[in-house]
C-alpha cells in the first residue's frame, strides 16, 4: 500500500501543475563590475581564446520571463521572453541614445508540447535555440539562433530528433540567408555518455538584384560527445564546415547565417573542441577548454586565405575554502596562423593568467552569485594602449571587481 | 606597474574578509559535521534509546507565531520508535492564541539530507494528519536558497480553544526511506535553463538519506497578511473553560466537543497499537511499537455498489483523458460519500498510465 503513494505522490504534482496556471518563470544573467589597467582602463584580449574571468570590462544583463499559459489533456502552450541589456560600463548613465549601451530583442517565442500526440515541441519566433557553449570562453561553438520555427525532441528511435528553420542574414551582407537545422541528440553510447549529431545548411537567399554575384552557401557538420566523469562531464566535439561557412572553423564561428561568406565558392574548414568541467576531490574543481580549428581556401571576412589554424587552451582550477569562498585561478593562452591567398604566414599568439578571490552561493563551479576580486596578467604583441612614446605595449595588467549572477 | 602592488595588497586583505557571504546563504558549512557523515548518524541512531513512552511525553518545545530558525537534529536529539520505524527527531507546540499559521519546512541538502516527515497532533495528542511527500518535494537552489527538500502547509486557527486545533508537531524522517536517496537537479542543469543554452550534462547529483539533518522551519501568522487589523478572536467555548494544552492523562478524561466532526484517531498508546495497524491507510507499524497511525478515513458512510462502480467508471476515464485534476476530485467527492474503492482505483489507474 505505501508503495503506491509513489505514483499518487507524482500525480498531486502534475495535477497541481496543471490545474493552477503556473507563476511566472523569472530568469536572468547579469555580470557586472569596476576595473582598472596599469595604462588607462581595462585592456581586454580576446575571451573566446584566453578566458573571460578578470577579462571583462561591460555590464551585460539578460531579463527572461517565460510562463506556461494553457495545459490541458497533455497540450500545453509555453510562452516565452527575453530582452537583453548591455553596456561599456564607463559611466553611471549609459543609454541607447549615447551609443554606449544596447538593447536587444532576444527571445519571443511560443513553445507549443505534444500537439503532435507525442512529447514535442513545436515552437515560433525569436528565440535561442540549442545553444552550445563553453562557460569560461564565452565561446559559441553551435549557435544558430535567431527568427525561426521548428519542432524540437521528437523521439525517434534511442534519441531525439529536432529540426529547425532559422533567419540570420549575413553581417558580410551580400544576400540574405536561411539556416536550417537539424539534430539527432541522446544517442546512449555506453553509461553516462551520449552522442548528439547535427548538420546545419546554411542557404543564401538572395533577392534578384544580389543574385548577378556569385552567391554562395555554407554548411556545418557537428558530432558531440558528452561523457559523465566523476560528478563532472567531458566533450569532446568534431565539426566539418564547408564553403561559405569554413572560416568559422579558425574564426570561433558558430554555424549561424550570420557567419556565412557569401563569396565563398570552396573551401573546408575543421574543428576539435575539447572541453569539460570535473571535480577533483571535495576541495578543487577544474574546468577546461582546448580549440584546436584550421581551414583551407576559406574567406574570413571578406578576406580569401590559402590556409589557417588556430590553438587555444584555457584552464580554471579553483579551490574552494569553505560554502561561501573559492580562490580561483584562469590560464589562457592562444596562437593563429594566417596565409593570405598568395601571401605569407604571419602569426599572433597571446596569453592570459587571472588569480581570483571569489565569494559566492554555495561552493560549487557553478555557484552564483559571485563576487571576484581578481588581477589578470594580459600579453600579446602590440595589443595594449600605447605609452607616452606612443608605442603600443606588449602586457597590461588588470585589476578589478566584478559580480556575476544568474537565476 | 605601479598598480599591480596595490593589486595585491588590496587582494590580500580581502583574502582575510571571508565570511562576509555566510550571513546570506543558509550556513550548511557551520553544520559539516552534521550533514557530511551518514554512517556516523547511523550509528548514532542504532545505538540510540526510545526518549519516551509514549508521543505524549515527548519533550516539545514551546515556538511563537513567527519563529523563524535553522534546527539541527543530530547525536544529541531526542529519538523515538515511531510507526515506519526509529528516528530522531524534534517536536514542537505550537502557537495557541494566533491566527491560521502558515509552516514552512525545508530540509537542507548538502552531502546529505534529513527526509522530513511530520505528525501533526491535536492537544490530546491524537494525530490530525502526516505530512510526507504528498507535501514535502525537492526544490532546487535559487540564487540565495540551496538545495532542499520543502514543504509548506496550514494550520486551522478558526476557533482559538478548540481541543481539535493542530496544537503538536513532531518532525522526523522515516526509517524505511533511510537507505533512498534524493535526486537533486545538477548547478550545470539549472544554469542551462538560466542561460538559455543546452544541459552541458553533469550528471544529477543523488543524496543520500541521514538520520540527522538542518532543517529551516518557518512560521507565520497568515491572519495579520490579508490585511485584518483589530479582529476580535473568540475562543471556542466558555471563556473561563478557554482551553490550554493539559497532560495527556487529563485530556483523555474528558471528552471534549467537536466542531468540525473529522477525525477518529487512534490513540497514539502501546495499548492502541492492535487497533491502528487495520488503519484505513495501513500504515507500516513496526511489532510492538509505540505508534503513530495514520488518520482514519473521516466518513462512516456506505455507497450503493452501483454508484461505487460509476465513480470508479468515471475516475479511469478522467485518467485515461489525462486530467489527473478531475480523477482526484472525482475519487475524493466518490470517498467523502462512501466509497471504498476510489481512492485504489485512482491509484492503480495513474499506474497503469504510466507504462
Amino acid at each position: 500500500m505505501k508503495a503506491k503513494w509513489l505514483p499518487i505522490s507524482a500525480a498531486v504534482a502534475m495535477a497541481l501543475a496543471s490545474v493552477s496556471a503556473s507563476a511566472v518563470d523569472f530568469h536572468g544573467y547579469m555580470r557586472s563590475g569596476v576595473g582598472m589597467s596599469d595604462n588607462g582602463g581595462m585592456q581586454l584580449l580576446n575571451k573566446k581564446v584566453v578566458g573571460r574571468l578578470g577579462n571583462e570590462d561591460d555590464t551585460y544583463g539578460e531579463i527572461q520571463l517565460g510562463q506556461e499559459v494553457y495545459n490541458k489533456a497533455g497540450k500545453s502552450f509555453y510562452v516565452d521572453s527575453m530582452v537583453a541589456m548591455s553596456s561599456n560600463q564607463v559611466r553611471g548613465w549609459e543609454n541607447t541614445g549615447g551609443s554606449t549601451a544596447d538593447f536587444a530583442l532576444a527571445q519571443f517565442n511560443v513553445q507549443g508540447k505534444g500537439l503532435f500526440g507525442g512529447n514535442e515541441t513545436f515552437w515560433a519566433g525569436k528565440r535561442y535555440y540549442q545553444r552550445h557553449d563553453i562557460h569560461i570562453t564565452d565561446f559559441y561553438y553551435w549557435d544558430v539562433s535567431g527568427a525561426g520555427a521548428g519542432v524540437e525532441n521528437i523521439s525517434a528511435g534511442p534519441g531525439q530528433l529536432s529540426v529547425a528553420w532559422l533567419r540570420n542574414d549575413p553581417w558580410m551582407g551580400q544576400s540574405d540567408a536561411n539556416t536550417f537545422d537539424v539534430r539527432y541528440a541522446g544517442i546512449p553510447l555506453w553509461e553516462g555518455a551520449a552522442l548528439e549529431l547535427g548538420y546545419d545548411f546554411v542557404k543564401a537567399n538572395p533577392t534578384d538584384a544580389q543574385d548577378t554575384d556569385a552567391i554562395n552557401d555554407g554548411h556545418m557538420i557537428t558530432a558531440e560527445l558528452n561523457a559523465s566523469l566523476m560528478g563532472g562531464f567531458n566533450k569532446t566535439v568534431v565539426q566539418y564546415f564547408i564553403d561559405g561557412l569554413a572560416a568559422d572553423a579558425v574564426g570561433y564561428g558558430s554555424g549561424t547565417g550570420s557567419d556565412l561568406q557569401p563569396s565563398a565558392d570552396k573551401g573546408d574548414g575543421l574543428r576539435l573542441i575539447n572541453w569539460g568541467v570535473l571535480p577533483l576531490g571535495d576541495k578543487v574543481e577544474l574546468g577546461h577548454a582546448i580549440v584546436y580549428g584550421t581551414c583551407s581556401d576559406c574567406v574570413s571576412w571578406g578576406t580569401q586565405l590559402d590556409d589557417s589554424d588556430t590553438f587555444s587552451i584555457v584552464a580554471r582550477p579553483m579551490y574552494k575554502w569553505n560554502d561561501v569562498m573559492k580562490t580561483i585561478f584562469e590560464g589562457g593562452y592562444y596562437k593563429t596562423n594566417v596565409t593570405p591567398a598568395g601571401g605569407s604566414e604571419t602569426s599572433t599568439d597571446g596569453t592570459k593568467f587571472t588569480l581570483a578571490q571569489a565569494w559566492s552561493a554555495g561552493s560549487g563551479f557553478w555557484a552564483r552569485p559571485e563576487l571576484r576580486v581578481f588581477v589578470s596578467y594580459l600579453s600579446q604583441d602590440g595589443a595594449f594602449a600605447a605609452d607616452k612614446s606612443g608605442t603600443a605595449q606588449d602586457d597590461a595588467w588588470n585589476f578589478g571587481v566584478q559580480a556575476e549572477a544568474w537565476w | 606597474m605601479k598598480a599591480t602592488r596595490l593589486t595585491i595588497v588590496l587582494l590580500a586583505a580581502m583574502l582575510g574578509a571571508c565570511s562576509t557571504m555566510d550571513d546570506l546563504v543558509v550556513p550548511t558549512s557551520q553544520y559539516k559535521a552534521v550533514l557530511d557523515n551518514r554512517q556516523q548518524a547511523m550509528d548514532a541512531l542504532s545505538q540510540a534509546n526510545s526518549c519516551c513512552a509514549n508521543v505524549a511525553n515527548f519533550p516539545y518545545t514551546a515556538i511563537p507565531a513567527d519563529f523563524d530558525s535553522l534546527v539541527v537534529i543530530d547525536g544529541s536529539s531526542p529519538v523515538y520508535q515511531f510507526a515506519d520505524g526509529k528516528s530522531f527527531f524534534a517536536a514542537y507546540q505550537l502557537p495557541q492564541n494566533s491566527g491560521d499559521l502558515r509552516i514552512s519546512v525545508a530540509a537542507q541538502i548538502d552531502k546529505t539530507v534529513f527526509k522530513p516527515k511530520i505528525v501533526m497532533l491535536d492537544a490530546q495528542f491524537r494525530v490530525t494528519r502526516v505530512i510526507d511527500d504528498s507535501i514535502f518535494h525537492y526544490e532546487p537552489q535559487k540564487l540565495l536558497d540551496g538545495d532542499r527538500i520543502e514543504g509548506v502547509f496550514s494550520v486551522d486557527r478558526t476557533y482559538i480553544g478548540n481541543p481539535n486545533n493542530e496544537t503538536y508537531m513532531i518532525l522526523y524522517t522515516p526509517y524505511d526511506k533511510l537507505g533512498e536517496m534524493t535526486k537533486t537537479i545538477s548547478a550545470a542543469k539549472l544554469m542551462a535553463k538560466s542561460m538559455a543554452v543546452v544541459d552541458p550534462g553533469m550528471p544529477d547529483p543523488e543524496i543520500p538519506h541521514s538520520p540527522w539533518g538542518l532543517i529551516k522551519i518557518s512560521l507565520a501568522d497568515v491572519s495579520s497578511e490579508t490585511g485584518l487589523a483589530n479582529i476580535f478572536k473568540p475562543t471556542y467555548g466558555p471563556q473561563d473553560t478557554a482551553y490550554r494544552p493539559k497532560s495527556a492523562e487529563a485530556v483523555a478524561a474528558a471528552a471534549a466537543p467537536n466542531k468540525l466532526q473529522v477525525v477518529v484517531p487512534a490513540e497514539l498508546t502501546a495499548a492502541a497499537a492492535t487497533t491502528a495497524t487495520v488503519a484505513a491507510n495501513n500504515a507500516v507499524v513496526a511489532p510492538n511499537a509505540q505508534v503513530v497511525a495514520q488518520p482514519v478515513a473521516n466518513s462512516s458512510a456506505t455507497m450503493l455498489a452501483e454508484t461505487e462502480q460509476m465513480y470508479n467508471q468515471m475516475i479511469l476515464q478522467a485518467v485515461q483523458a489525462g486530467d489527473i485534476g478531475k480523477a482526484m476530485t472525482l475519487a475524493a467527492e466518490a470517498e467523502r460519500a462512501g466509497s471504498a474503492s476510489a481512492k485504489n482505483t485512482f491509484i492503480q489507474a495513474v499506474k497503469q498510465s504510466q507504462h
